[in-house]
């Protein structure tokens, strides 16, 4: 299983690697003007972001099979299916639009995302404590972990949309070159619908997620304990979260003031998942 | 072979002149036969837009212009002699460039427009029909067209638009994506607000809502263009449908106050709204723009992108005349390679003819073979002459200057006696 573990980690960072290479060439083609060079850099990231991909799939594949026994730690789970996924999404979106100058804004992201997943240490695996053990056998922990890293993606999805919509609202309200720098970006509707879907796909997969994990807090620790940090700020996304679909229904909330609550509620999303660092409440996991 | 080209643009002349050289497609067969009665001309191609008039014609010996200049004069409305530098005159290699310039958007008026490749593809079609596309103006036809490909491909010089109505469709897909399913206001009745309009539906909009003080003149542009007309004073209650409001009304005061954006973004819960505002004065108050989801473009807006733009296609047009000296030059080398076509035939058809002779003086004493030596031996003779022509041929083609080839054509035709 070590080997395994090993492989996993050579893989994340040959996809690393791969992903540098291509931020390496959307700042070339940033940098070159329109033309030939641009449209080939632009080629070279896409071409370097969707090796990186594969070889992240087959790292991730590996990684989880091996995450159980071995001594990963489980921020580089989540770190390296995050990168995964901005990856698929900016492949997707970029067979769509070609958005190139989307290129600059996600490819960094993926970078540090797949950097964690490549170069996180790992902690000194543990025995799970009983308790711990108990919901590692019964597969709870697994729909649980599922279903908040679904939860998350669509979040990312969404922030990086809503990202990408802020420098397209940005360039076409400051007339300065509208045409030059928002026309890389794919328009703002599509922007706007694209974060909205991933939203409402998002939000009842988090929402059961954190059902899930707050009823077998309840089992093993006799309550949900709103002073532990993961708690506080998983609930505080989740209403953050709640709050940004209902402002969008009922009062109509899209494009910029969309895009800002998206950032808040992922920013406590994120800050919740690093205060698993400090929290009781996955103490017994392996981390 | 002989090319020759004889042409008015708006380069050279004003257009009063051009319009009495203009020849409508309908002209343009009835033209071509008479240019194919024209001394020495072998094919010909009549190129006619609004900005130029060219007659391209290749002839068996050098042509003469002044018999062009007459040709012209008995096709269309213009009669000689023309004002000093109105026509320019061009011959074998200045023509492929000037074609392959032409064709590549990089002689128009405004460079990178994408209509002079479809003039020069109707003009090449009409003299086709008229037989007067023969082998000479096949190859540079088509090559002119591969350059264009190559220009609007490998550079950027089409990418930007450069017409207000151009720069008002660009900046509504930039807002909107797909045009489809979205509804046209239009203020006024203004010809340039016409155009744009008329251009954002023919880009897929489906709805066109006009309004005018003047109800009549907004039903008769509704009738003409489907669309549904209101009166001015119907704006509040209307302006709420509109995706795109194109404004040119002579109002003297603002018609889309800030109060009224904001009451329309509202009813529409938000939904992003352009106004294109290119009257003057202005029709939608400066401030609307500072409204969540609206976006407020006014003429000097439109016209700073557009012009932008046009010097971002200047830029480009570098690039594209660095490819084309490429093709012209690639051009040219195939057609001094094509000259060589008949001593290098006649040289392979003598060495065919030795070998052969001696292969079946050889045959004879060789006595019985089974098939496969026959035939092993005599692909032998046949592969000891390819590899004794090989050397010779390559360095023909190689040859740099018409001089040098026509040079070594002589020095074989001597050594080894070739009748051409």
């Amino acid at each position: 299983m070590d080997s395994l573990l090993s492989f996993s980690i050579l893989w994340s960072r040959v996809a690393l690697g791969l992903y540098l290479a291509g931020l390496a060439a959307a700042v070339v083609a940033a940098l070159a003007g329109e033309g030939e060079t641009r449209r080939t850099a632009f080629g070279l990231t896409r071409a370097a972001v969707a090796a990186g991909f594969l070889f992240q799939f087959v790292s991730q594949v590996e990684m989880l099979a091996g995450f159980r026994v071995g001594p990963v730690s489980f921020f580089r789970v989540v770190a390296g299916l995050l990168a995964f996924i901005v990856a698929a999404f900016f492949l997707m979106v970029y067979r769509a639009y070609s958005p190139r100058a989307l290129s600059l804004v996600i490819s960094p992201l993926i970078c540090v995302l797949a950097a964690a997943a490549a170069f996180a240490p790992d902690w000194e695996h543990s025995a799970p404590t009983p308790a711990a053990a108990a919901l590692l056998d019964n597969g709870w922990i697994d729909i649980h972990i599922a279903l908040i890293l679904l939860g998350y993606a669509g979040l990312v999805v969404a922030v990086a949309s809503g990202v990408t919509y802020l420098a397209a609202q940005r360039g076409l309200k400051s007339k300065s070159g509208p045409i030059a720098s928002a026309r890389m970006l794919p328009p703002l509707e599509t922007l706007d619908a694209a974060a909205y879907r991933a939203l409402l796909v998002g939000f009842p997969l988090l929402t059961a997620g954190l059902a899930i994990g707050a009823y077998w807090e309840n089992s093993l620790y006799g309550g949900v304990s709103l002073s532990d940090p993961t708690v506080l700020l998983a609930l505080l996304a989740w209403a953050v979260y709640l709050v940004l679909l209902f402002a969008r229904w009922s009062a109509g909330w899209r494009g910029r003031r969309s895009a800002y609550l998206t950032l808040v509620c992922f920013g406590l999303a994120l800050a919740g998942w690093l205060a698993n660092g400090v929290s009781r409440l996955h103490a017994g996991f392996p981390r | 072979m002989s090319l020759l080209l004889l042409g008015a643009s708006h380069h050279t002349a004003p257009i009063e002149q051009r319009e009495k050289l203009a020849l409508h497609a309908s002209a343009l067969p009835s033209a071509l036969g008479l240019l194919a009665a024209e001394p020495g001309v072998r094919e010909g191609l009549i190129l006619s837009t609004c900005n130029r008039v060219e007659v391209l014609v290749e002839a068996a010996a050098p042509a003469d212009a002044s018999g062009l200049l007459g040709f012209l004069t008995r096709v269309t409305h213009f009669t000689a002699p023309p004002p000093p530098g109105m026509f320019y005159e061009l011959a074998d290699a200045g023509v492929v460039r000037h074609l392959f310039r032409v064709a590549s958007s990089l002689d128009s008026l405004i460079v990178g427009e994408p209509q002079i490749l479809g003039q020069l593809k109707h003009a090449y079609a009409a003299a086709h029909a008229a037989g007067m596309i023969g082998a000479e103006l096949e190859a540079l036809v088509s090559r002119a067209f591969h350059a264009a490909k190559r220009v609007r491909t490998e550079t950027a010089i089409a990418s930007q638009p450069v017409s207000v109505s151009q720069a008002a469709v660009d900046l509504a897909r930039q807002i909107f994506g797909d045009l489809h399913h979205k509804t046209v206001l239009l203020l006024g009745a203004g010809a340039m607000g016409e155009a744009a309009a008329r251009y954002l539906m023919a880009q897929g909009a489906s709805r066109l809502l006009i309004a005018n003080r003047h109800l009549p003149r907004a039903q008769a542009l509704a009738e003409k263009y489907g669309g549904e007309a209101f009166a001015l004073d119907q704006l509040r209650a209307q302006g709420e449908y509109a995706d795109v409001v194109i404004s040119c009304t002579g109002a003297p005061q603002p018609l889309v106050t800030r109060a009224d954006a904001a009451h329309f973004l509202a009813r529409r819960r938000g939904r992003p709204m352009l106004f294109l505002d290119i009257a003057v004065p202005r029709d939608v108050e400066p401030s609307v723009h500072q409204l969540e989801n609206a976006f407020v473009y006014n003429i000097d807006d439109l016209d700073k992108v557009v012009i932008a733009n046009l010097d971002g296609r200047r830029r480009e047009a570098v690039a594209g005349e660095s490819i084309i000296e490429t093709e012209v030059a690639l051009f040219a080398r195939r057609r001094e390679n094509r000259d060589l076509v008949p001593i290098l035939k006649a040289l392979q058809e003598h060495a065919e003819t030795v070998r052969a002779a001696e292969w079946m003086r050889v045959r004879k004493k060789l006595g019985p073979l089974t098939p496969e030596q026959e035939q092993a031996l005599e692909a032998l003779t046949r592969s000891l002459m390819q590899k004794w022509l090989h050397h010779p041929m390559v360095e023909l083609k190689a040859a740099s200057t018409p001089a040098e080839r026509a040079a070594m054509s002589e020095l074989l035709q001597r050594l080894y006696a070739l009748d051409l």
